[in-house]
């Protein structure tokens, strides 16, 4: 018969035989080798449990820059010990691209410390949750700026576990689930995650693990990355940024910190005119230092990230948006402050 | 509830635990809680419609054992196929058989607009649905009694390890273990033990990583369809597909065997058929034999003379790639093999012993290739779609990456290749299920040990779970 299996004698036997068909006198060694093999399982969680942090500082440069910048990011007060108010840059691979830190440093060095936490692809999500755990963990800076694309600002996704790590706390887990509309699959690994070092670090791992193993690995992982549909729908977009930047003052009322988005130079339209309109009608400041199209081709790297030319222009330009703030700022601060004003009028 | 995801390995180490801590009714009813949530964790009106299902089908098997009036119970079979494959088609079918209906009388110039809703496809119903179904055609034909214990039935249809994507079990094969009570074999949870682990490692090493290629070189990621973009997709997808049901019936063979139950073998080494009819021999084993038993033998199998068996032969592989899905691609997926099969039995190629190793190594190759054929339907959106793919087949054009993307697929398949042939050659249903104790705990822990360094970032859903 042509769909006849071998496997249905076995399929019809209805008295389960031993698996492998091996004497019962294997019975002993087969408990053994449950208890040797849950142990050994056992000691690899664990082994990985402690030890992926030191892995992956092993491993990855990015992985150590980033333990750095949020180490930082995590004791940052209003104020220098000099004085200086401190300035944190949020953002993505646009941000680190597109901000050369050192100079804005320098730059600044006389009236801001400017500090910067950047971690490859990650949208508003991954920074709206992100900001929430470092005010709530004692971070204090004096200005905060969050660097997203205006798509990044309507996108409904998140780093996944990572950001379940990192950038998550436990309490906000139920908003994580409502806002990003998950199942209760995704909600129970990020649950794990949030408390494991090892499974929000585990595709970090795997990735420097694949860079070992395969030559050029990162051209081939910009190819084969997810890449999940851009928000370009005007109205969708609009109507996010509707929803998010009032989520985003209420979080700097909340915490007496002032927060701005930044719009990153684009080569496209991306709306972020009628963005920074509906943050001035929302009293959230939003950044647009160039025009979608005033940078042209010749800046970008890619079509997306800025070359070293192109960061090296807006980087100036942020660094006098920065310095005009202050002035601003110590302008109001003689006359009526605004609810956003309220922390650094009482330092 | 993913098999690869924390919560599963939580879930199954707390139901284990106390399962054996009971007695065996309470045992059953535990499981058949322990299922029923695992279930619902999705969405729990789902778990509704299945308990209506299991209801139903629970009383009409009665119904049809007490009754002696070959009519009536002719009906009440009748009754439930239809109220099964109703609940089936409306979910899985209805906006399929709408659109198509719409477009058939659309180009013999009737214009309809039928509606289409917005349904979302409970998860595992083809298989529950494939397994009551078996059991009402059983208890009729009089090869089994029908459970008189709802419990014992409800058990039987929605025991957690096999609920989602199978092995589609046989009411023959399962339900009297469920109706007898189950002893702890530690050779038996040791081989669970080992088939979990083997089969996150084919599920999560091998299948999510070759998921990557496949996806982006199916979307479009490397350029319009070449000759090696064809190849790339083809081969990922092939290894992922594998990978990825082969993994899945692992998983919940290793679950059901730390419970005391006894799970057919769904795969074995498929890509190492040396013929169509061999394929099928080794792959979704469970199906293939259920569409035997319960669609091919009862349309007259191969007794009513040689057309009839094509027909029936091509209408069983039809049907067969229709349950795959909505969509056209499966059907002509179905129909690629019905032909195959058709094919072999004209040409009277069937494997055979005597072959020279080279000639079986060949055909081995070259069975492979038509089944990767196979796939491209499988896994294209359209039909527009895969014929775009195989008309690639006749591009060249080359790119910078795929040195490092044809490294990837090798360092993610060769593995699988590797111990489907050391299996094919031994008989195991495992890596190492024959060698000594020390030896199958020290395969184990390498497995664990690859997944945590190579396993793909996030729990993707099994292929399986959406058919």
């Amino acid at each position: 018969m042509p769909l006849s299996t071998f496997n249905s004698d076995e399929a019809e036997r209805t008295v389960p035989i031993s698996v492998t068909g091996q004497p019962s006198g294997m019975q002993i060694s087969a408990k053994a080798g449950i208890i040797w093999l849950l142990t050994g399982l056992g000691v690899i969680f664990l082994g990985l449990e402690l030890s992926s942090p030191v892995i992956l500082a092993h491993l990855s440069n990015t992985e150590r820059r980033i333990t750095g910048e949020m180490r930082q990011a995590q004791a940052l007060q209003p104020t220098t010990q000099d004085g200086r108010p401190t300035v944190l840059l949020l953002g993505n691979s646009l941000l680190l691209e597109g901000v050369q830190l050192e100079d804005l440093q320098n730059d600044l060095a006389s009236q801001y410390a400017v500090s910067r936490l950047g971690i490859e692809q990650t949208h508003y999500l991954d920074w709206y949750f992100g900001i929430r755990r470092l005010l709530a963990e004692g971070s204090h800076p004096n200005l905060i700026v969050l660097s997203l694309a205006t798509d990044q600002l309507a996108s409904p996704l998140s780093l996944g576990e990572s950001f379940a790590h990192r950038q998550m706390l436990a309490r906000d887990l139920p908003l994580v689930v409502h806002e990003s509309n998950l199942d209760r699959t995704v909600e129970s690994s990020y649950f794990f995650a949030h408390w494991s070092d090892w499974l929000g670090d585990k595709g970090f791992i795997r990735q420097c693990v694949m860079i070992l193993l395969v030559p050029h690995f990162r051209q081939l992982a910009g190819r084969i990355a997810d890449h999940d549909p851009r928000v370009d729908d005007p109205s969708v977009l609009l109507s996010q940024a509707r929803r998010r930047l009032p989520e985003l003052r209420e979080l700097a009322q909340k915490y007496q910190v002032h927060v701005v988005l930044l719009v990153p130079p684009t080569l496209h339209e991306d709306h972020s005119m009628e963005i920074q309109e509906l943050g001035n009608e929302l009293d959230v400041p939003v950044w647009v230092l160039s025009p979608p199209g005033e940078f042209p081709r010749q800046l970008f790297r890619d079509g997306f990230h800025l070359n070293a030319q192109g960061s090296q222009i807006f980087t100036a330009r942020l660094a006098q948006k920065i310095r005009d703030r202050l002035s601003d700022q110590m302008v109001r601060r003689n006359t009526c402050p605004t609810l956003m004003e309220v922390g650094s009028c009482a330092e | 509830m993913l098999f690869d995801t924390p919560v599963y390995i939580v879930f199954l180490i707390l139901v284990v635990t106390a399962y054996w801590c009971l007695g065996f009714r309470n045992q059953n009813r535990f499981l058949l809680a322990a299922s029923y949530l695992f279930y619902g964790w999705w969405d729990w009106r789902f778990l509704c419609l299945m308990i209506a299902s299991t209801v139903i089908d629970y009383f009409i098997a009665i119904k049809i054992s007490d009754t002696e009036d070959p009519r009536v119970k002719r009906t009440l079979l009748v009754l439930s196929l239809a109220i099964n494959f109703s609940i089936l088609g409306f979910f899985k079918y209805f906006n399929f058989f709408a659109g198509s209906l719409a477009s058939a009388l659309g180009t013999v110039g009737i214009p309809a607009s039928l509606p289409f809703l917005k349904i979302i496809l409970p998860p595992g119903i083809s298989f529950y649905t494939f397994q009551e179904v078996a059991y009402i055609v059983d208890v009729y034909k009089e090869k089994l009694p029908a459970s008189r214990s709802f419990l014992d039935y409800a058990l039987f249809i929605s025991l957690f390890p096999h609920l989602i994507a199978g092995p589609i079990q046989r009411p023959s094969h399962l339900l009297p273990q469920v109706q007898r009570p189950r002893h702890w074999d530690s050779e038996q949870a040791f081989a669970g033990l080992l088939l979990i682990l083997e089969g996150m490692f084919r599920k999560v090493v091998i299948a999510d990583n070759c998921a990557l290629l496949a996806n982006a070189a199916f979307g479009g990621a490397f350029g319009k369809p070449s000759l090696p973009v064809v190849l790339l997709s083809t081969y990922a997808f092939a290894w992922q597909i594998y990978g990825d049901f082969s993994g899945y019936s692992d998983i919940a063979r290793g679950s059901a065997q730390l419970l005391g139950f006894h799970f057919m073998v769904n795969f074995r080494q498929p890509y190492l058929a040396e013929s169509i009819q061999d394929f099928w021999r080794r792959w979704h084993i469970s199906l293939s034999t259920w569409l035997r038993d319960y669609l091919y033998i009862p349309l007259g199998g191969s007794r009513n003379g040689e057309a009839k068996t094509y027909r029936n032969l091509m209408l069983t592989m039809l049907l067969g790639g229709l349950w795959h899905g909505a969509n056209w691609t499966f059907v002509v997926w179905g129909g690629l093999h019905g032909g195959g099969l058709a094919a072999e039995r004209k040409l009277g190629i069937e494997k055979t012993a005597s072959v020279s190793s080279f000639r079986k190594r060949m055909r081995r190759i070259f069975i492979f290739h038509v089944v990767c054929l196979g796939w491209i339907f499988f896994r294209a959106q359209s039909l527009s779609a895969a014929w775009a793919m195989l008309k690639g087949v006749a591009v060249w054009s080359w790119r910078p990456e795929f040195p490092a993307a044809f490294l990837f697929l090798a360092i993610f398949s060769v593995p699988l290749i590797l111990l489907d042939i050391y299996l094919e050659s031994n008989g195991g249903e495992y890596g190492f299920a024959l060698a000594p104790v020390p030896r199958r705990v020290a395969y184990g822990l390498a497995c664990a040990v690859v997944i945590a360094f190579l396993g793909a970032n996030q729990a993707n859903a099994f292929i399986y779970f959406q058919f």
